[in-house]
């Protein structure tokens, strides 16, 4: 049958995306179950085998490829329920991860907050000092060995920590991704002392400088360890049980899949997977509509998250971090605030400012409109008094909408403020769309990017009810709502559209003049250790891309560029031609003449990135040509419009009503099952061929 | 018109400048005044939102262009937004004590050079004079009036500090300087950029004095650069809102602040609290201490600052008015509008300094100033810090905000230089006491290595990073048990680290400190001290005879040699791979006394291995057993026993003779 499958866990719903080889797509959806999760897992998969037509037992059996997206680790970090841990480490070092770099306070503190120093506090360690064992071994800088292992002194380490009761040990001496030796023997001698016991050396999954973020990666992957695993070992022997014998792969917060036993095995790479399914469907729709680059805004109940696409690849971020621990692996970049349907609109006593989050009213008591006990006003309850959201559509008309108490909690605002209670509510929304598009706005300009250069993409709950307004503060002429059929599986389609990726890297710092043989020694290595790993997932060549770069500095400045290196051997010209573009890519992200180049250039990390193509979805595309036509509206609705300052009877239409290649010249709202499109006064939206709803931005008008 | 005040001139020249209330500003120089008194909720919440984001994107700017590990790492930086006559609007969360500098140069700028050489649209005036407005003269300020309509809506500005402005040590900071003369020439207030135009002549006379012109060039760059986004961004603000709107905002920014300071100073008591601190060591050779005081007077709805009692201006070791109301002025803002976003404007209405010249914290032209960043600012604000404490704990409400001071009270300033293990030419500021803890709370711990709070951004370097800059092999870095002030609630514990030189024939370190022979973290409410700072150094131990027969040794007490007293502001001590040198950065204070302190968490405290089994005893009186649980009836009656021995040895107080009653 050659289906691929996807299937994405998030907070509420399960959803599952299953192309067939036709490149139809179906979608399915369950809740969530937090108790056993698989159990949820299976319900969305037999969602989509009815929604095909198909039993559950036909649709696995005709799956070539199941791919999967889960937030159980992210959230055994979030709710500090993981294993109990042992950290072995070089003598003089065990402080290491207790004393954060004097960043355990601020890491992931929004700056507001920072000076708050009675609010400020570190975590609880994920490891006690008591649970830490100091062996004798050292490493210098240059990977030469100062002092050996003492195994003796290692196994009375493990031993002790087994004895204290530990689930998880992770290894984590200094440089020992110049010396690996150490940190394997180690790992090798727990698997011998301890077989249950679940172990990490941190130098396999950061092999690069920086031993407290290193620790943090392996303490994190140890933490996170034994539940992960348990759970993939559940979902993989349920396959088994069910005949499934083909891949079955993980997202990565690195933005590719991986295969389920590397994935038991490094679950640290799961950790903030959650937003990169998503963000991996932006890609994959922008690159069949040929658009480059892309601002995918997601915003949800709680939060408006921010990824970026640049010509057609996610920007990562070298480093990332949870609960205030930091590590260094790069990930799909995905910037958070706490703007979202929920956040509280509230007046600062103060100044008498109306002030929006960040805190929010979550999924309960959740917005006044919600009917939950909640009386406090929200976006969304700004939402339903401008006439955005209309209280009887929610999830389709599955969750009607209190509107009488959305009217009141705004209208007590408005008392307070002295203003009409659609001012009140217009203002609850312009000022959180105004901090969404300054998230927006940091995230290019602080890249050296110009919004202006980008099409916003926007799903999510609440993403394009403001998405217009945003877009139109930013200067961006056009906004995406992805539909058509994969608006309800978003992520999961975007999951199934992932390739498998893994990135090799190594911290090898040279300075210039670079010598070619050294670099090609270094990507070689990397490159080999790359295609085993694919070969072994049975990938064959033509299914492979290695993709080489540098991460490269002025030896002053802390600046590091990732600089593309191209393929095969490497000669002397090439060295300065890598200057080149590293230069030339510097002053792109940094400003023109802002590289100190007295000071040299070094190189400091070798990186290959090896992937795997999968075979795609195929969406299919409805012919337009000829069709271009207005429809007439389902209903009408009195909405306000903050332009115009009052409220106009504005047409109404239902998603399932509007067709490719129809236009709907703004002021119009297009009530979906899952989200709301608002589309502005001197706006347009148009649907293309495969459905998705095209909203274009005239610059000039601005309230 | 300059303050004059008990027959002293505060012109800038002498003595540091303090601008009146009311500037005497130049018929040329025409101020937008005008402001709207009613902005709309909506409104005013949008551009303060704006106006802070400009800001911090003025920031990300200078990191971006800078580049430099001193803004990007250290973010010893600052951007700021002051209003047409230089009252800070919002002031970036950065660097804190800059808080003290930019309102005040640009307050001499309108009052010097309003009519030569005149503020133009487009220009930007550079300046380092620590007796106009900055710590020291390596912070470098850069402000920019912002025009409408012919006349200065506002000013953005920006300090930062540049690598190396001259002087007679790499870097700048100069502990062996009799005087300023010996140090970087200090630059008062001088256009830089004319009508968006760089002065050539005046930017190479600046970057002429460096030891880095080309790093300083660059960084010129940045902080015009950053100037000119939030210059930018400001009118497209006013094109948008009108200028009376934007003013109306600011202005109520810090109305808001101020109203907020005063209804929170309103909850204390009037009185005046002093704090009274001793610095070792003036200058290189030097073996005296000097002490320093600091008195906060709470008169109503104003706050006096004074420090008369502290010592005249002596060495190296001096700081200028601006540096010390700067290291004032971070403290209110962190006690008092935490949650204002960064306006310190407000607040700065509301105080007063009344500053003996002449004396080491208010020196006069031409003291030594250099090394204000390192040591005079830490000073003054721990002192601060104790002395508002002792104000707060008179409010129910503020209590909770205050804090015992911090650790790196005084910086262990260690720099080397030599020959890398690349054999190239090196020089190294070390940065591992970036993780100083936090002083404990009036409810509860400080933090164990929690970071240096008025440089929330900054972080220590690892190990390896360390280790790959500079030739030196660590043995170890490591919290250190006890060192965190005792108390009711526990000061965080300060570190040591220790390391040998390592394939490199040519090493040398520096030193500049204070706070090594007395503590300069003071507990409150009878907590403890901090440890001090510490410098050790073994010479030809047998450090590489233990790594050789496979024991890293885990604290330098362990080896054998010749034990090298370290001088606080001491040159060229060299370094071998035999010659062990261990530093420990001093840590946090405690508040309450220890005797009450819950005794689980002493135990917990024991377990965890941050308070060693005899201070538990003797310090904290709490028995443990041997799994190392609280023993309480033994406990309670020890503890009855201390206080038993402390009205024992109690002599009634009588002024004047407490420094000898033993």
């Amino acid at each position: 049958m050659g289906f691929i499958s996807g299937v994405d866990i998030g907070g509420t719903f399960t959803d599952c995306a299953v192309v067939d080889s036709a490149g139809k797509l179906f979608t399915g959806k369950a809740p969530t179950t937090p108790d056993d999760r698989a159990r949820g897992f299976f319900d969305s998969l037999a969602s989509a085998a009815r929604a095909a037509g198909i039993t559950p037992e036909d649709l696995l059996a005709g799956t070539d490829r199941l791919l999967h997206g889960t937030t159980v680790a992210t959230n055994v970090v979030v709710e500090r329920n993981g294993a109990k841990v042992g950290l072995i480490t070089t003598r003089g070092h065990r402080d290491v991860i207790l004393m954060m770099r004097g960043t355990g306070r601020t890491v992931g503190v929004p700056v507001e907050e920072m000076l708050d120093l009675a609010a400020s506090n570190k975590p609880t360690p994920l490891i006690p000092r008591a649970l830490i064992r100091e062996v004798d071994e050292r490493v210098d800088f240059a990977g030469d060995v100062i002092l050996p292992l003492n195994e003796e002194h290692a196994r009375e380490a493990i031993q002790s920590l087994v004895d204290e009761g530990v689930d998880a040990i992770c290894v984590s001496f200094l440089w020992s991704f110049m010396h690996p030796e150490h940190e394997d023997t180690v790992a090798r001698l727990v698997a011998e002392i301890a077989p249950h016991v679940f172990v990490t050396a941190a130098h396999r999954l950061v092999s690069k400088w920086g031993e407290y973020e290193r620790t943090v990666a392996g303490a994190i992957n140890s933490y996170v360890g034994p539940v992960t695993k348990s759970y993939l070992k559940s979902v993989s022997s349920q396959l088994d049980e069910r005949g499934y014998d083909r891949p079955f792969l993980i997202m990565q917060s690195t933005g590719g899949l991986a295969p389920v036993n590397e994935a038991e095995e490094a679950p640290l790479l799961t950790v903030g997977s959650g937003p990169v399914g998503g963000l991996e469907g932006v890609r994959f729709l922008a690159e069949i509509l040929g658009i480059p680059n892309v601002i995918a805004a997601d915003m949800g109940g709680t939060s408006f998250d921010v990824g970026l696409i640049v010509d057609g690849a996610p920007i990562k971020s070298t480093s990332t971090s949870i609960g205030h621990y930091q590590y260094n692996v790069p990930v799909v970049e995905v910037q958070s605030i706490g703007s979202g349907g929920g956040s509280v609109a509230w007046i600062d006593e103060g100044s008498g400012a109306l002030r929006v989050g960040p805190r929010s009213a979550g999924a309960s008591p959740g917005p006044a409109a919600y009917g939950r006990g909640g009386t406090e006003a929200t976006v969304t309850d700004a939402n339903v008094v401008l006439g955005y959201l209309n209280p009887s559509y929610l999830l389709g008309g599955a969750m009607p909408m209190d509107q009488e108490a959305s009217v009141r909690s705004i209208g007590e605002l408005a008392g307070q403020l002295e203003m009409s209670l659609e001012e009140a509510a217009s203002g609850v929304v312009t000022i959180s769309e105004f901090q969404m598009a300054d998230l927006v706005r940091r995230m290019t300009v602080q890249r050296g990017y110009d919004p202006r250069d980008f099409v916003m993409f926007a799903y999510g709950g609440a993403g394009p009810l403001h998405a217009a307004v945003i877009a139109r503060e930013l200067g961006i002429r056009q906004v995406i709502v992805p539909l058509g059929d994969a608006a309800g599986a978003w992520s999961a389609l975007g999951v199934g559209a992932s390739n498998v990726v893994r990135i090799f890297e190594h911290t090898q710092v040279t300075y210039e003049p670079f010598e070619p043989g050294a670099l090609n020694a270094a990507f070689e290595a990397l490159e080999e250790e790359a295609r085993i790993d694919l070969q072994a997932q049975g990938f064959a060549e033509s299914q492979t891309e290695l993709r080489r770069s540098a991460a490269m500095q002025y030896g002053y400045q802390v600046h590091q560029v990732e600089v593309t290196v191209p393929a095969g051997k490497l000669e002397t010209d090439d060295m300065s031609l890598l200057i080149d573009a590293f230069e030339a890519r510097y002053a792109r992200l940094y400003g023109e003449g802002s590289g100190f180049r007295q000071a040299g250039v070094q190189i400091n990390d070798v990186r290959v990135e090896a992937i795997g193509v999968t075979p795609k979805p195929i969406l299919t595309k409805r012919d337009t040509t000829g069709t271009a036509h207005l429809v007439t509206p389902t209903s009408n609705r009195d909405v306000y419009w903050t332009t115009e300052k009052r409220r106009l009877s504005t047409p109404v239409f239902r998603g399932k009503d509007v067709e490719p290649g129809q236009t709907l010249i703004g002021p119009v709202i297009i009530d979906q099952e899952f989200t709301t499109i608002v589309v502005h006064p001197n706006q347009t939206a148009t649907v293309d061929g495969y459905g998705n709803i095209i909203i274009e931005i005239q610059q000039k008008e601005r309230n | 018109m300059p303050i004059i005040a008990r027959g002293t001139v505060w012109d800038g020249v002498t003595n540091s400048y303090i601008p009146n209330r009311k500037l005497d500003i130049p018929d040329a120089v025409k101020l937008h005044t005008s402001a709207s008194e009613t902005v709309d909720p909506i409104t005013f919440e949008v551009i303060r939102y704006n106006l802070w984001n400009i800001n911090e994107e003025h920031g990300d700017t200078i990191v971006r262009v800078s580049g430099s590990p001193i803004a990007a790492f250290t973010h010893d930086f600052n951007p700021s937004i002051l209003t047409e006559d230089g009252e800070f609007v919002y002031f970036g969360p950065y660097l804190q004590f800059h808080a003290g500098m930019l309102d005040v140069n640009v307050k001499w700028t309108l009052e010097n050079r309003g009519e030569n050489p005149g503020i133009n649209d487009g220009d930007m005036f550079m300046a380092n004079d620590p007796w106009v407005g900055t710590t020291h003269q390596q912070d470098t300020a850069m402000i920019c009036p912002v025009f409408w309509e012919g006349k200065i809506f506002c000013w953005v500005g920006n300090m930062l500090h540049l690598a190396d402005v001259g002087g007679s040590t790499p870097g700048s900071f100069c502990p062996d300087a009799d005087d300023v003369f010996q140090e970087p020439t200090p630059t008062p207030p001088t256009k830089l950029v004319e009508r968006g135009v760089v002065r050539r002549d005046i930017e190479e006379q600046f970057v002429r004095r460096s030891r880095l012109p080309d790093l300083v060039r660059l960084d010129l760059r940045a902080v015009v650069a950053g100037n000119t986004v939030a210059r930018r961004r400001l009118i497209e603000l006013l094109e948008r809102y009108g200028a009376d709107v934007v003013k109306g905002v600011m202005r109520k920014i810090s109305d808001d602040g101020e109203k907020r300071f005063l209804e929170r100073l309103r909850t204390c008591v009037d009185g005046s609290w002093t704090s009274v601190n001793y610095l070792e060591v003036a200058k290189t050779g030097d073996r005296g201490t000097y002490k320093s005081v600091v008195t906060v007077t709470k008169d109503g709805d104003k706050l006096v600052f004074r420090n008369d009692g502290t010592a005249p201006q002596v060495g190296a070791i001096n700081m200028t008015y601006a540096a010390f109301r700067g290291a004032v002025l971070s403290c209110l803002n962190a006690y008092f509008l935490p949650d204002s976003l960064y306006s310190i404007g407000g607040i700065a209405r509301h105080v007063e300094f009344d500053l003996d010249p002449g004396t080491f914290t208010c020196a006069s032209h031409p003291a030594a100033v250099s090394l204000a960043g390192a040591i005079g600012v830490h000073l003054i604000i721990g002192q601060t810090q104790n002395a508002l404490a002792k104000m707060m704990m008179t409010s129910p409400s503020l209590k909770g905000q205050l804090m015992a001071q911090g650790g790196a009270s005084q910086w262990p300033g260690a720099t080397c230089s030599g020959l890398d293990q690349r054999g190239a030419q090196f020089g190294g500021f070390m940065l591992d006491c970036m993780g100083a803890g936090l002083g404990a709370f009036a409810f509860r711990d400080g933090v164990d290595s929690g970071g240096l709070w008025f440089d929330a951004k900054g972080f220590m370097p690892n190990v390896e990073h360390a280790e790959h800059a500079m030739p030196i092999l660590y043995l170890y870095r490591k919290e250190i048990a006890d060192s965190g002030g005792a108390g009711k609630y526990r000061g965080g514990n300060g570190g040591e680290w220790a390391f040998v030189a390592h394939k490199t024939d040519n090493l040398t370190h520096a030193t500049s400190a204070s706070g090594c022979a007395i503590p300069t973290a003071h507990g409150l409410s009878g907590g403890g001290p901090g440890a001090p700072n510490n410098y050790r150094f073994v010479r030809g131990s047998d450090v590489q005879t233990l790594i050789a027969a496979g024991k890293m040794p885990n604290d330098l007490g362990e080896l054998s040699g010749t034990w090298e007293s370290i001088h606080p502001k001491q040159v060229g001590i060299a370094q071998t791979r035999d010659d062990g040198y261990a530093i420990r950065w001093s840590a946090a204070a405690g508040f309450g006394d220890p005797l009450e302190r819950e005794p689980d968490r002493v135990a917990a405290d024991v377990r965890n291995e941050d308070v060693t089994r005899d201070t538990a005893d003797k310090v904290y009186g709490v028995v443990l057993d041997e799994r190392l649980a609280v023993d309480l009836p033994l406990t309670q009656s020890l503890r009855a026993k201390r206080v038993a021995e402390r009205l024992a040895e109690a002599r009634p107080f009588s002024k004047g003779s407490w420094m000898t009653a033993t």
